[in-house]
């Protein structure tokens, strides 16, 4: 009678199992398809926000904001408190430039991948009402970090 | 057949009585005679189109300059807060103010006036004057991050693109036209990012809707554009067009509002066929074996040579903006702070030494332990410079010199190449011909060099202030010194006289002297304890240096606006001449030509003046040649062709080509403006 009971739930068990890897798998293989949007988001959320703390997810040095090449600008500073200072001011006022000019994040939409080549991802958010698509480049060499913001052209 | 066709159609069957060959040779000089009708109509209508197309152009570029100037006057009367004037009680150093607000609130602030979509490129940079003003108080990183911040974010919020030119010097090409006007109350030190990013937003929605004024510059342009267009649209010739645009990036300012009015009359008056190889790929596509109208291979050559002059303002920009005005603002930043050596003690241990410099003050700087030569006999002797707060104490003159300093920060940010070509703008705040001269309200046209020569007059205030206080002490009472066997050092023996060896100041006993005192033995000197060393003798001495280092630099600035000026002339004819131009260009008709000339049009540019006593001094930034009545602001239009030409067919002459015409069609365009109008006028 046990050994029934325990050959009847074996294959539940294993069908569980089974199931639970697949679900983690969908899971990673969603969140690998997702991370770089996701992450694509909250820079910039954070950066329209006007939040210090996205600093350390754009890659200052190298960082190309449309036709402003910021990371040459950055490199110039020798201390760490003008580096600070310009990092500050830049995410202040890059969140009050935005939302002055009449900018809202939840305009930006049909976030995805755009290409994924090398080290670096592209993702793409279309920006509702302006037919213009901005794109975030990530460098996925180390940790993920914003170098690149520019219109598709 | 030749001989058959003769007879029919000779003019000898009209004295003969040949009816088919009468009516044949009738019927041939009928066509003759309407061929003739035809072609005088033709070339009537051709003059018509010529004449009413002439005057079109007159009008349109005489308004296109119009619009142009009134944009600039617009863009300055908005910086200077909707005004024409915008001005702030303080001292002499506000004139610092002035000039780093002139140049960052125009120069900066770089109208492309043939490429309207950089008009809305500008806008996205907009806000960048208001935060180079403001925020060079707050040091350079945080300016640059404002500004670039500001800047990409407005442009993602508006959904434009920057269109700036930034390198490694952002900031440096920035473009804008609204400045805040809180920045000029009171010296505004205290401006943050986000009121620079705000604005920055605030211009960029204004400018890309349009002002009215844009939106004439812009509508005129159209025009002419698709006037040109269709001319030329059979022959793809608009790339080139465009191309010829693109060449005026860069022109000295004046000139470049000159020559975008000769491209637009040009473009819609010439109408030559002749080509050249495009062998400098001067449209830009790449090709080089293409055929490209000669138009443009002259236009590429004058705008060359009108280029020729930008390295010479370049150079002479940057050796006086990175030269003499750097080595004059380290030279007064030292003055005021001081040095601080490090060196190895006697034990080799690191230690630093302080050094004051003249102007240092304990109090001024954190980091000024010890006062300056000046503000010690200032105190010492309690003269009246040292805690006056007016602008010739000795405070007034460090804080002058502080602002100084941070706004030859904020000028040096600016990129050189936009200094140079915009020098006309704000030479006049460094100097200025006029300066001493009233305006129409008794204020007085001042500028960097008078204000520094207020400077020096102050310093040498000081100095007769030394001098009457040092007069005013007693006279020290001198000793022998004598070495002491009781005591650890020297004692100062008296010498009961003022003139006695003079090596030590007697410091106790009944003959003890009083200090500060004045020494007898030279006719400045005077010590302000009972060291004998002179203190007040330095601080004279210092002053003079001072003074010395100030005039050098006023002869500087009057040389560096005087070689700009000088260069500039140099441009006088070339390619048509400079003003009016020419082109000329020979066709199947005969010799054509095309003179294009613009009246001696003014742009938009600030003064200072101040007004007011020493007490309660105002100093005011004003627009001037913001207005014109069309007495300066026309365009001209000659255009010529061949006259009395004969037209003919084979021996036979058909008629003659403008046979009452002159070859002469002169059409002149006039258009008033101001920041806020622009229009034709009779």
């Amino acid at each position: 009678m046990g050994i029934n009971k325990d050959r009847k739930n074996t294959p539940i068990l294993e069908y569980t199992i089974l199931a639970g890897i697949i679900i983690v798998f969908l899971i990673f293989v969603f969140q690998l398809r997702t991370g770089d949007i996701n992450l694509s988001r909250a820079i910039f959320k954070d950066l329209t926000g006007g939040r210090y703390g996205v600093q350390k997810y754009i890659d200052w040095e190298h960082f190309q904001g449309l036709e402003v090449n910021v990371g040459a600008t950055y490199a110039k500073f020798s201390t760490e408190k003008e580096k600070t200072g310009y990092k500050k001011a830049f995410i202040q006022s890059f969140s009050r430039g935005f939302k002055g000019a009449g900018g809202k994040f939840q305009s930006f939409i049909n976030w995805r991948i755009a290409s994924k080549e090398n080290n670096q991802v592209i993702v793409a958010a279309d920006y509702h009402g302006r037919s213009k698509t901005l794109l975030f480049t990530l460098s996925s060499a180390g940790k993920k970090k914003l170098t690149s913001l520019q219109w598709k052209k | 057949m030749l001989s058959s066709f003769y007879k029919t159609f000779s003019l000898n069957n009209l004295k003969e009585d040949k009816p088919s060959g009468q009516i044949s040779t009738l019927l041939i000089l009928m066509i003759v005679v309407i061929l003739i009708m035809i072609l005088t109509t033709v070339n009537l209508g051709q003059l018509s189109l010529s004449t009413t197309n002439l005057s079109n152009v007159a009008d349109n570029s005489s308004l296109y300059l119009a619009s142009q100037l009134a944009t600039r006057s617009y863009s300055i009367y908005r910086a200077l807060g909707n005004s024409t004037s915008k001005c702030q009680s303080g001292g002499w150093a506000s004139v610092f103010f002035a000039v780093v607000f002139a140049i960052v609130a125009v120069v900066v602030c770089y109208f492309v006036p043939v490429l309207t979509p950089y008009m809305v490129s500008i806008a996205a940079g907009a806000g960048a004057v208001g935060g180079a003003v403001g925020a060079a108080y707050a040091g350079t990183s945080v300016l640059q991050g404002a500004i670039q911040g500001g800047i990409i974010g407005a442009s993602i919020g508006y959904g434009v693109s920057t269109g700036l030119e930034t390198g490694a010097g952002a900031g440096n090409s920035l473009a804008a036209s609204e400045i805040n006007p809180a920045l000029l109350e009171a010296g505004a030190p205290g401006v943050t990012a986000e009121q620079i990013a705000q604005y920055s937003a605030l211009s960029a929605q204004y400018m890309a809707t349009g002002s009215t004024i844009g939106a004439v510059a812009g509508g005129t342009l159209a025009a002419s554009t698709a006037t040109y267009n269709a001319y030329v649209a059979d022959q793809n010739q608009a790339a080139a067009i465009a191309a010829a645009s693109r060449m005026l990036n860069g022109l000295p300012n004046y000139d470049l509002y000159r020559e975008s009015i000769f491209l637009q009359i040009f473009s819609q008056t010439v109408d030559d066929p002749n080509k050249d190889i495009d062998t400098d790929d001067l449209n830009g596509n790449g090709l080089i074996d293409e055929k490209i109208p000669h138009f443009l291979n002259y236009w590429s050559d004058r705008i060359k040579y009108l280029k020729g002059v930008i390295p010479t303002l370049e150079s002479i920009t940057d050796t006086f903006i990175n030269g003499t005005l750097e080595d004059f603002k380290d030279y007064i930043q030292n003055e005021i702070e001081g040095t601080v050596d490090e060196s190895y003690g006697s034990e080799g241990m690191p230690a630093t030494s302080y050094t004051p410099g003249m102007l240092s003050k304990i109090g001024s700087e954190e980091n000024i332990t010890q006062n300056g030569s000046i503000a010690e006999v200032a105190e010492g002797l309690n003269l009246g410079f040292w805690d006056s707060q007016t602008d010739g104490s000795l405070e007034g003159i460090i804080n002058g010199f502080n602002n100084f300093i941070s706004e030859v920060e904020a000028i040096q940010a600016i990129d050189i190449g936009r200094l140079a070509s915009n020098w006309q703008t704000y030479i006049k705040n460094f100097y200025n011909e006029d300066a001493g001269e009233k305006t129409a309200d008794g204020a007085t046209i001042t500028d960097y060099y008078t204000t520094l020569e207020e400077v020096k007059g102050y310093l040498k205030d000081w100095q007769a202030e030394i001098v009457e206080g040092r007069n005013a002490l007693p006279s020290c009472k001198m000793g022998n010194l004598t070495f002491s066997l009781e005591g650890s050092g020297n004692d100062c023996e008296p010498c009961g006289s003022t003139y006695c060896a003079n090596d030590c100041i007697v410091s106790s006993g009944p003959d003890k002297s009083s200090i500060p005192c004045k020494f007898n033995f030279t006719l400045k000197g005077g010590t302000l304890d009972y060291n004998i060393d002179d203190e007040i003798t330095p601080a004279l001495s210092d002053i003079d240096t001072l003074i010395g280092k100030i005039s050098n630099f006023q002869d500087a600035i009057k040389q560096y606006a005087k070689d700009m000026q000088n260069t500039y002339a140099a441009i006088e004819s070339g390619y048509g001449g400079l003003n009016p131009a020419t082109y000329s260009w020979t066709d199947s008709r005969g010799e054509h030509s095309i003179k294009a000339e613009v009246g001696n049009y003014q742009l938009a540019s600030t003064i200072t003046t101040s007004s007011g006593s020493w007490l309660k001094k105002t100093i005011c930034v004003r627009m001037v040649n913001y207005s014109d009545d069309g007495t300066n602001s026309w365009v001209q239009i000659t255009r010529q062709d061949p006259k009395s030409k004969d037209v003919k067919s084979g021996k036979i002459s058909l008629g003659m080509w403008n046979p009452f015409f002159s070859g002469t069609i002169t059409k002149k365009g006039k258009a008033y403006y101001s920041y806020d109008k622009v229009g034709l006028t009779n």
